[in-house]
Parts: C-alpha cells; sequence; structure tokens
C-alpha cells in the first residue's frame, strides 16, 4: 500500500516526463532524416550524432532535471498540505514510509533511462541507420547510476524544505550550480569528478572521440563512488526525517 | 500590499536564484583571474570567454527554467495549502491578485536578468584585468527577458490550470523541452524561424556578425522581442480570464 501510496504521488511527474522526453528523443532521432549529416560537420558519424542530441544535448539536462524532482515529494509536502498527521499515524515506521518513496523514485528514474534504449535503435533502424543497443544498454546504465544521485538530491531536499516551490526551486538549482562549480573551479581538472561528464564519457577515456561509442568497461570505481554519494544523500535525508518534529 | 503579499510568497525562490547567481557570477571571475585566457585556446577574446559561460551553453535553459518556476504560486496553490478563500475574500478582485504576482515575478526576472550586467564589467577590470561592454550586458539582458517573459508566463499559466503541487512545477519544467521538440518539427531542425528557437534567440546565435567574438554587432530584434511580448501578455491575459471563471 505505501508503494501505491509513493506512486499515486508521482506518476503525473513521471508520465509527463516519459512523454517528453520520449517525444524529445523521438522527434531528434527523426531529424536525422534533414539534418543528417550536419552541414558544418559532414564528417561527423551517426553515432556521433546521436550521442551529441540525445547524450549529451539538451536532452542530458532535462533527463537530470526530472530525476532531480522525482525524488520530490514525501511528509514535509504532507505537512503543507496538513496531511502529514495520517500519514505518521498509518502503522508504519518513518523509515518504511521513505523506503517506497525512494525505491518508485529510483525505478522510474530508471524507466526514463530506459527510453532512448529502445528509441533509438528501433527509431534509427526505420531510417536506415544503424546503432548499436550495447551502446544504447551501456548508455542507459551510466544514466540511471548518475541519476540516483539526482533523485537523492531532490529526496533530500524535500526532507529539508517545508515550502512547495522552496524544495522545487533547490531541486532546479542543484544541478546548475553543481555543474558550475565542476567546471568552473579547480574541479575542471578532474572530469571524473562531474557526473555530467560520467553520464556520457565526456572527457573520459571510456568514450572514443571519434567514433563516439563507448570503449573498454564501465567506469565501476567511479560508478561506485556516484553510487556511494546517493545512498548517503539518501540517508541524510532519513536521519532529517526521523528527527523532523511534524 | 497585495505586492508585499506576492514578495512574501515567492522571496524565497528569488534569493536562492540570487544568491547563486551572484556566487556563480563572482566565482567565475576570480577563475578567470587564474585561468584566463585557457591554455587550450589562448587567442580567446575575453568577450567570448564570458559569452560562454554567462549566455551560452546551458545558461539558457537554466534561466527559462528559473522563469518558470518564479511563475508558479497563487490561488491554486492557495488553494491546495487552504488558505485561498482568505485571499479571495480580501476586498479586491481577482484581476488585481494576478497584476501583483505578474509584476513581482517580472520585476525578480528582470533584476536576475541583468545580474550579470551589473557584476561582470564592473568587477573584470579589477579582477581579470579585462574589460567587457556594459551595453553587451545589457543586450544580452534583453535578449534574455524577451523569452524569460513568455516562460514566465507559461509557469504563470500552469500554476492557473493545475492543482497538483508538483504537476503545474513539472509541467512548468518540462515545457521548453516540449517546446523544443514541437520547434524541430516546424522548422526542420532549426531551418526555419530562427527567432522562435529560445534558446539560440536569448544566447545571441541568431546574431552571426560578432558570434566568433561572443559579442553582438547587429541591432536587437525588436520585432521579434514585440512579438515575443505579445506572446507573454496573451499568456497572462489567458491566466486572468481562466483566474475569473474558476471556482474555489
Amino acid at each position: 500500500m505505501l508503494w501505491y501510496k509513493a506512486w499515486l504521488e508521482s506518476r503525473v511527474r513521471f508520465l509527463a516526463s516519459g512523454a517528453v522526453l520520449g517525444a524529445y528523443c523521438v522527434s531528434f532521432v527523426q531529424q536525422a532524416r534533414h539534418n543528417f549529416p550536419p552541414i558544418m560537420e559532414p564528417t561527423v558519424p551517426y553515432s556521433g550524432y546521436i550521442w551529441r542530441g540525445v547524450y549529451n544535448g539538451i536532452d542530458t539536462l532535462a533527463f537530470v532535471i526530472v530525476a532531480v524532482m522525482l525524488g520530490l515529494g514525501g511528509l514535509q509536502r504532507e505537512r503543507g498540505l496538513g496531511s502529514a498527521g495520517f500519514t505518521l499515524a498509518l502503522p508504519a515506521t518513518r523509515l518504511r514510509l521513505l523506503m517506497p518513496r525512494a525505491a518508485v523514485a529510483l525505478l522510474e528514474m530508471t524507466s526514463l533511462a530506459a527510453i532512448p534504449v529502445i528509441v533509438v535503435p528501433w527509431l534509427s533502424a526505420s531510417i536506415g541507420r544503424e546503432y548499436p543497443v550495447a551502446q544504447a544498454v551501456q548508455f542507459a546504465a551510466l544514466f540511471v547510476v548518475t541519476g540516483a544521485v539526482w533523485v537523492s538530491a531532490g529526496f533530500f531536499w524535500s526532507s529539508v524544505f517545508t515550502g512547495e516551490h522552496t524544495g522545487t526551486i533547490a531541486c532546479l538549482l542543484t544541478p546548475i550550480l553543481y555543474a558550475a562549480a565542476v567546471n568552473g573551479t579547480a574541479l575542471r581538472r578532474f572530469p571524473a569528478a562531474n557526473i555530467f561528464n560520467v553520464m556520457n564519457g565526456t572527457r573520459l577515456p571510456f568514450l572514443d572521440r571519434t567514433s563516439f561509442l563507448l570503449v573498454g568497461p564501465l567506469p565501476w570505481a567511479t560508478l561506485a563512488g556516484v553510487g556511494l554519494a546517493a545512498a548517503m544523500l539518501f540517508g541524510a535525508a532519513i536521519v532529517v526525517t526521523a528527527r523532523e518534529d511534524f | 500590499m497585495l505586492v508585499y503579499k506576492a514578495w512574501r510568497e515567492s522571496r524565497v525562490r528569488f534569493l536562492l536564484v540570487l544568491s547563486a547567481l551572484v556566487a556563480f557570477s563572482l566565482g567565475f571571475l576570480l577563475e578567470a583571474r587564474v585561468h584566463f585566457p585557457p591554455p587550450q585556446v589562448p587567442m580567446l577574446p575575453y568577450a567570448a570567454y564570458v559569452w560562454s559561460t554567462f549566455y551560452a551553453q546551458q545558461a539558457p535553459a537554466a534561466f527559462s527554467i528559473v522563469a518558470l518556476v518564479l511563475g508558479l504560486g497563487g490561488l491554486q496553490r492557495e488553494r491546495a495549502a487552504g488558505t485561498a478563500a482568505f485571499t479571495l475574500a480580501l476586498p479586491v478582485s481577482r484581476v488585481q491578485l494576478l497584476i501583483a504576482r505578474a509584476a513581482v515575478g517580472v520585476l525578480e526576472l528582470a533584476v536576475l536578468a541583468i545580474v550579470p550586467a551589473a557584476i561582470v564589467p564592473a568587477l573584470s577590470p579589477a579582477l581579470v584585468h579585462q574589460s567587457y561592454p556594459v551595453t553587451q550586458c545589457l543586450h544580452f539582458a534583453s535578449l534574455f527577458m524577451s523569452w524569460g517573459v513568455v516562460w514566465f508566463g507559461t509557469g504563470f499559466l500552469w500554476s492557473i490550470l493545475f492543482t497538483g503541487d508538483y504537476t503545474a512545477a513539472v509541467a512548468s519544467v518540462l515545457t521548453p523541452w516540449a517546446y523544443i521538440v514541437v520547434y524541430a518539427n516546424l522548422s526542420r531542425g532549426g531551418r526555419r524561424f530562427p527567432s522562435a528557437n529560445p534558446f539560440a534567440f536569448m544566447s545571441g546565435e541568431i546574431d552571426f556578425g560578432g558570434f566568433a567574438r561572443g559579442l553582438l554587432t547587429s541591432p536587437l530584434p525588436w520585432l521579434a522581442m514585440g512579438v515575443l511580448g505579445l506572446v507573454a501578455t496573451a499568456l497572462l491575459v489567458s491566466a486572468w480570464r481562466l483566474t475569473e471563471r474558476q471556482n474555489f
């Protein structure tokens, strides 16, 4: 029942995001009929065209923002609506209230990350181009692991802020400020510390800059670090909620 | 009093973004002090360096999202919080409530658009030993505001249409991407109607004259800006007409 509650709370966000991200992917691949190869760069391979549009374009920013927003909700929001008392009166601990919400948000984010796996290879074939499914799956894996950090950031902010739009704006600012910090400071010298780079291989050795395909094994150590950061944020949200006076 | 109410409702959002923007601008200048020009592009003009950070890449998208979120709030949100009846019982019309909220939101947006113009040209000579023209900042602020008011109007409209707390926020955040999908299809991948591409318009990429130097050289596209202003007005009027008919 708690899972169903979490699903009901987040389904509009998830379905709207899925519709827009799916439409964007479909539209971008279909545009290859007219726009590929690009006039300015006629030698770029089709995999490069896809990488730039789907895995390193504004679609990436949309995915990050949606992932952060999927983490929103919970008891602080219910406090604003006046229903926190009812939820807290359920025969379940606060931890048990939080876990299904986190799990549903992660599952939803995973589903969104899987959209290009279905759309890109299939639609590419329909326009006479080829994009390897294995590549799409690997990129999806990178998106899922890094997306977990964004979900956990949203989860954390929604545990801290009571104001409905305060949590939202904090969530939206998080990836923007993070990008500014890793691109505009000394951290720029450590590309692996930039989650945006890890998402799509930018400036990292596992992306071949000629074919724009992933080569070699995925950066498991980095991904483990990213997963650990997500777990820490989830843990912080749980601690904050456990001590909160509603 | 209504303006004060609108300010109270939106000030946390606005101040969070303002703080972030000021910190980002100062951080950029301190970074540029050490790392400008970048070793891989030693001949890069300072204007192009500023442009690539403040006005290109993800900056137009970030500003659009902020504009959309600043448009959120109002009576539907108050209905969810249970305070709509108190607000509606005030001796003012619904249009007065909306005008106050819209005016405060647009002013907040204008302040955010101008922040780089206040910081970068003023501090660049002292911190980076480079100069950047104020007029460029103001031109870019105008371009950002042209689409910014449209996004603000869109967020404003969504917040009146949707009752769900996060529904309006998500609809707002997804709007630019949904728009890009529609635009890309109608314009054959951006080949037609360049002014209708919000991100290219805001970053000045439609002005190819001084593009390589990151400077706007052509006059501002007043006609396109006027059309965008009309679109924003139409969105706000739609929001007003809907609010007039809503049953709280």
